[in-house]
């Protein structure tokens, strides 16, 4: 389970975020709902451990892994984070960008490269092993970075704006797979966005965030009764 | 903690993510090798010499053959503003490297000694050498010199119109047609101080203005003195003997001329060999300071392109190097040259460098 | 928040510090330290003189006009055969980087030789023109320092130009044409590194006192040298040295607040640029322009040195007579690239990786070593380093090395630091998310990422170091030599055929390096990226 506890980050004088809380379990989505600069992207951030807060914790599965004085390297998470450009590495083949996030522990040798063809297989990409994200199709690209953030087994799913760029099939593709995803590794699952109808199809819990505040959090359940115009006022400046 | 790497391999690359750790590792032997390489504690001297590579060399390396000591040694370079060996020397005071100082002018030497970076021996080689080439209490003793002269290009000008003393070239005919090196460094500094010493202050100063007005082509040295003259941008320039006739053995149209035989007479300057204060072989910087103040050397010196004039008598010498008491030489106490080089080079800081 | 590992760090400081810091504490204070006590009396040595003043002054508006021209050269060049579809770019993109191997005061020579009178260029010009024609000796210093150090900027502009992505450039494109899209997306995003090659420029040539000396121009490091080597007062020549280190200081605090706040790191995977602009009906034409260029600045001088050097057995005995001085140079020039190279890498990143005031602070103190003339630096390396308890390092040619690395580490930084800040940050931080191990990010990410400027940082070190001739002569081991100390020699004597063998030679050895290096640069392109 992913604990986020009245956590506070500020960039000079701009607060990112205020004193956010919630909280995800093992195969639960959690979706993040905000326009632009609500801060969104710095909580994933200091989820994973790439920003320290300057108030707050975060515990992952009971370990406290942020706080003011204490944090844990992000590689001891066992979290993956897929950004919102990809950050494919363009010197490497599609198949050594999944390759690499397998450290020695979990594979020998052999055994990684069967493993990293099969999680390609799993997106549809075992005929492009050889190539570069640069000669990959959008939705090739969203396939691979999902592949690489999969394969190192993660507890826990960090995913921002994930599938702005896409088309409507692709998108659904993706969703699609994300539940599966859910569903078949039992993942803790936050993602970003800022479109209301894909949280709704995608989410089992959602918040709403403006200027680095949380507005409104609650299940998909309650979204039912809420409508357009509703959110619309929560996203306000 | 261990790193991963994998064999993935495609055709025709090679990954540059090979190993940090081993490329440090390397790095580090390496230079651990390299260190190793270049200490070595058998028997050896060390000389700095700011003579001339092409003739100290040969010297020195007889010297290695004869007596089978090992010569180490660090060769100056004269472009003018480095002065690196002398700087060297100072520098290293505090723990010298160093054990003889073969220099090829005399100034500089006596500062050294004022700096108290040398130490006295006398050689018994030096027995023959005139009291005014050595230092009193034997820090440093004086052979084989160069003199300041003249040089011509002999297609530029005719033997009527060859100047007779350095005084001439302040007239209006030789306006802009001279050359000299920077006189704040080597040989020329020496000579500026010299005249400083010779003439006093005040006449000095008015030569170098009128110098300065007779529009005096100022150089980076003597060397470059010399090469305008060769190529013919300027007919006539201040340089040492040394210059002139290795522009002459190689059939260059040039030639010297020992100014002011009626009057006060051409400078020589001495090449000077000193001990370094608690050097790390002293006993070796004696058998070579020995060595280099025979009869032999200077002689040797004499035949080689340098030319250099034995400063005592009865040395054989080529029939193209006179003999030093048959030229009119400048009277000097060195001791006085090098007490006015700094007002010297002051002086001429302020007027030739603007 | 990405942080360079303190295990890294500290050690990285430290080395840093004690190589190329230390002695330039020590020269800076040196003067404030007199007969044992505390003493401001250099001070007055700041108070400069008219003739001073105008010294600097020559200095200033020499290294300008040089850092002007070789922008006007070598800007146009990087955007010719970077950006457009020059017919023989693959070619002319590596014949740019010979100028460097040649030394400037090569330049100047031959230039000085073809400009005065009777050489074959004034002749020529003078025929056109009409009448005698004269190039000032200003001018003639001018061309000789931009020939000698265009490759820096045109080397610099490529490397910047190479890692903007080229959505950016096309997108400009589309809208408002080739023209604006040049001026207002390509220019400006390569900026950064366009400004570091031109400050490059303007610091090697204000400290060259070599060129200025050979047209007779008197200008400021004379006067640091007439201090230390006339008047033999170091404190003095320190107290001199000061203004120019302000003025470093200063183009340093330029190109930071330049920077401030930008981002080069472009949204896409880090897509190499592509041929974006087309020239044409003038592509075959555009063509004179480089090979002008490459005239200038490589042919005519090569020729020139040929041409002194006479015959074949001139060249065969000077290359046999110096086989050690070139195994050593060669050996000694390599060491210190590689030192310098891996050293710039971990400065860089720390420095990257800092925060902002942190940063400025390394950025001054790191690039500080530019301004300090090479005979101040060996004799500050001498007093350091010459003790019983380091016997073991001075006096070896380690100390050749330190003092490479002392004195050109700053370059080296910069063209990493160039390359590393293009590097999209996600991509590190994918990285250290999934591995623990901070050498493998680096190694395999980082490294490849900055390819082009440890390539770069490690050829220019490697050209430097090996034309080295200030440190060199003071802290070389006894009975060791090395190239230029050799052809200095040759220079005094007089022997104008074995200086210009050797400096052919000296030539050869650096093309053979060249090659090296850009073999490996092709090898480890992935074949996307080639052009």
């Amino acid at each position: 389970m992913i604990l986020i506890n009245d956590i506070s980050k500020q960039f000079g004088t701009i607060q990112a975020v205020k004193r956010v809380s919630l909280s995800v379990d093992r195969g639960e989505i959690m979706a993040v709902l905000g326009p632009s600069g609500c801060g969104k992207s710095t909580l994933l951030r200091l989820i994973a451990g790439l920003e320290r807060p300057d108030a707050g914790t975060v515990e992952l599965d009971g370990r406290l892994v942020s706080s003011r004085n204490e944090m844990a390297p992000p590689a001891s998470r066992q979290l993956s984070l897929i950004f919102q450009d990809l950050a494919l590495w363009p010197h490497m083949t599609v198949m050594e960008n999944v390759a690499f996030t397998l450290s020695r522990d979990l594979f020998s040798r052999s055994g990684k490269a069967k493993g990293v063809k099969e999680i390609l297989r799993q997106v549809y990409l075992s005929h492009l092993l050889k190539r570069y994200p640069h000669q990959l199709s959008g939705g090739e690209r969203q396939r691979l970075a999902i592949a690489r953030a999969i394969a190192p087994n993660p507890l826990y799913l960090l995913m921002d704006e994930p599938f702005n760029s896409l088309d409507m099939l692709l998108k659904q593709e993706m969703m699609d797979m994300t539940m599966a995803l859910r569903k078949e590794y039992q993942m803790a699952i936050i993602y970003v966005s800022h479109d209301l109808e894909e949280a709704t199809y995608l989410a089992d819990k959602l918040v709403i965030m403006n200027r680095g505040e949380a507005v409104w959090s609650g299940s998909r359940a309650d979204t039912i009764g809420l409508t357009k115009g509703d959110f619309m006022n929560f996203f306000r400046r | 903690m261990h790193r991963d790497f994998l064999p993935t391999r495609n055709a025709g690359q090679v990954h540059v993510g090979f190993r940090l750790k081993t490329l440090i590792n390397l790095v580090f032997i390496s230079l651990l090798l390299i260190s190793g390489c270049s200490k070595q504690d058998q028997k050896e001297v060390v000389i700095y010499t700011s003579l001339d590579q092409v003739f100290s060399e040969p010297v020195l390396k007889d010297f290695q053959e004869k007596t089978g000591l090992e010569v180490k040694a660090v060769y100056d370079v004269e472009a003018s503003k480095t002065t690196g060996l002398f700087n060297r020397l100072l520098a290293e005071k505090a723990n010298p490297q160093c054990d003889v100082f073969w220099n090829s002018e005399v100034g500089r030497t006596i500062i050294l000694k004022k700096e108290g970076v040398l130490t006295p021996y006398v050689s018994p080689s030096a027995e023959d050498i005139p009291a005014q080439f050595k230092d009193a209490d034997g820090s440093w003793t004086g052979f084989a010199a160069r003199a300041r002269v003249l040089v011509y290009n002999t297609d530029l000008l005719e033997e009527s119109e060859l100047p007779d003393s350095i005084f001439e070239l302040t007239e209006p005919g030789w306006k802009g047609r001279v050359a000299m090196g920077y006189p704040l460094f080597g040989t020329t500094a020496t000579h500026v101080a010299a005249l400083w010493a010779h003439l006093g202050p005040d006449k000095t100063e008015e030569y170098l203005k009128a110098l300065k007005a007779n529009k005096i082509v100022i150089v980076d040295g003597n060397a470059v003195a010399r090469d305008m003259v060769v190529k013919g941008r300027v007919p006539l320039a201040f340089t040492d003997t040394d210059d002139v006739n290795v522009a002459v053995q190689s059939g260059k149209p040039v030639k010297m001329i020992y100014p002011d035989s009626q009057g006060m007479g051409t400078l020589f300057i001495p090449n000077t060999v000193a001990m370094i204060k608690d050097c790390p072989h002293p006993e070796e910087a004696k058998i070579l300071i020995d060595y280099l103040l025979s009869r032999e050397v200077e002689s040797r010196l004499a035949f080689s392109e340098s030319a250099q004039v034995p400063v005592r008598d009865g040395v054989p010498t080529p029939a193209h190097v006179p003999l030093h008491s048959s030229v009119k030489a400048m009277v000097v106490d060195y001791e006085d040259i090098a007490k006015n080089m700094k007002e010297a080079t002051r002086f001429c800081q302020e007027l030739f460098v603007r | 928040m990405l942080q360079c590992p303190r295990w890294l760090s500290y050690p990285v400081l430290t080395a840093f510090s004690l190589i190329v810091l230390a002695p330039i504490l020590f020269l800076v204070i040196s003067p404030f330290w007199h007969e044992g006590h505390i003493s401001w009396l250099y001070l007055q040595e700041l108070i400069l003189s008219s003739r001073q003043l105008n010294l600097l002054k020559t200095s200033i508006l020499l290294a300008g006009t040089a850092t002007c021209l070789t922008l006007l050269l070598g800007l146009p060049y990087a955007l010719l055969i970077e950006r457009t579809d020059l017919p023989g770019r693959s070619l002319l993109g590596l014949a740019y980087l010979i100028p460097l191997l040649i030394p400037p005061y090569m330049q100047a020579i031959v230039w000085d030789y073809l400009l005065s009178k009777g050489g074959w260029i004034a002749e020529l010009l003078t025929f056109f023109i009409g009448r005698p024609f004269v190039v000032s000796p200003f001018w003639a210093a001018v061309l000789s320092l931009s020939l000698a150090y265009y490759p820096f900027v045109t080397l610099l502009t490529i490397s910047g130009l190479r890692g903007i992505d080229s959505s950016y450039e096309e997108a400009g494109i589309l809208h408002r044409g080739m023209w604006s899209s040049l001026s207002r997306i390509t220019i400006p995003l390569a900026a950064p590194h366009i400004i570091s090659g031109a400050v490059f420029v303007f610091i090697f040539s204000i400290i060259d006192f070599g060129v200025p000396d050979i047209f007779r121009l008197r200008v400021y490091p004379v006067e640091i040298f007439i201090q230390f080597s006339g008047l033999y007062d170091e404190k003095a020549a320190v107290v001199l040295a000061f203004p120019l280190l302000l003025l470093m200081a200063g183009l340093v605090l330029i190109q930071v607040w330049y920077m401030k706040g930008r981002s080069y790191v472009g949204l896409g995977n880090g897509r190499r640029g592509s041929r974006c602009f087309s020239l044409g009906r003038a592509r075959f034409p555009a063509v004179a322009f480089p090979f002008f260029v490459l005239c200038l600045s490589v042919f005519i001088p090569v020729l020139s040195l040929v041409r002194t050097t006479g015959t074949w057995t001139v060249l065969r005995d000077v290359l046999v007579s110096s086989w050690s001085e070139i195994a050593y140079s060669f050996a000694m020039a390599f060491a210190g690239a590689l030192i310098m190279t891996v050293f710039a890498f971990f400065i860089a990143y720390i420095m990257e990786r800092s925060p902002p005031r942190y940063r400025s602070v390394l950025e001054y103190m790191t690039q500080l070593p530019f301004a300090i003339p090479a005979i101040l630096l060996g004799v500050a390396l001498i007093k350091l380093w010459n003790h019983p308890v380091t016997a073991w390092l001075y006096g070896s040619s380690f100390m050749v090395i330190m003092g490479y690395v002392a004195h050109f580490v700053p370059f080296s930084i910069r063209a990493t630091l160039s390359s590393l800040k293009q590097i999209n940050p996600h991509l590190e931080e994918i990285g250290h998310l999934v591995s623990h191990n901070w050498l493998r990010t680096a190694g395999r990410i980082l490294v490849p990422l900055t390819r082009t400027g440890l390539l770069t940082a490690f050829f220019i070190g490697f050209i430097l170091s090996l034309g080295d001739l200030g440190i060199t002569l003071l802290i070389i081991p006894p009975g060791m030599s090395t190239i230029p100390i050799k052809i200095y020699n040759f220079m005094h004597y007089g022997a104008e055929a074995k200086v210009a063998a050797l400096s052919l030679t000296l030539l050869g050895i650096q093309l053979v390096l060249v090659t090296g290096l850009l073999t490996l640069y092709h090898k480890t392109t992935p074949s996307y990226e080639r052009p």
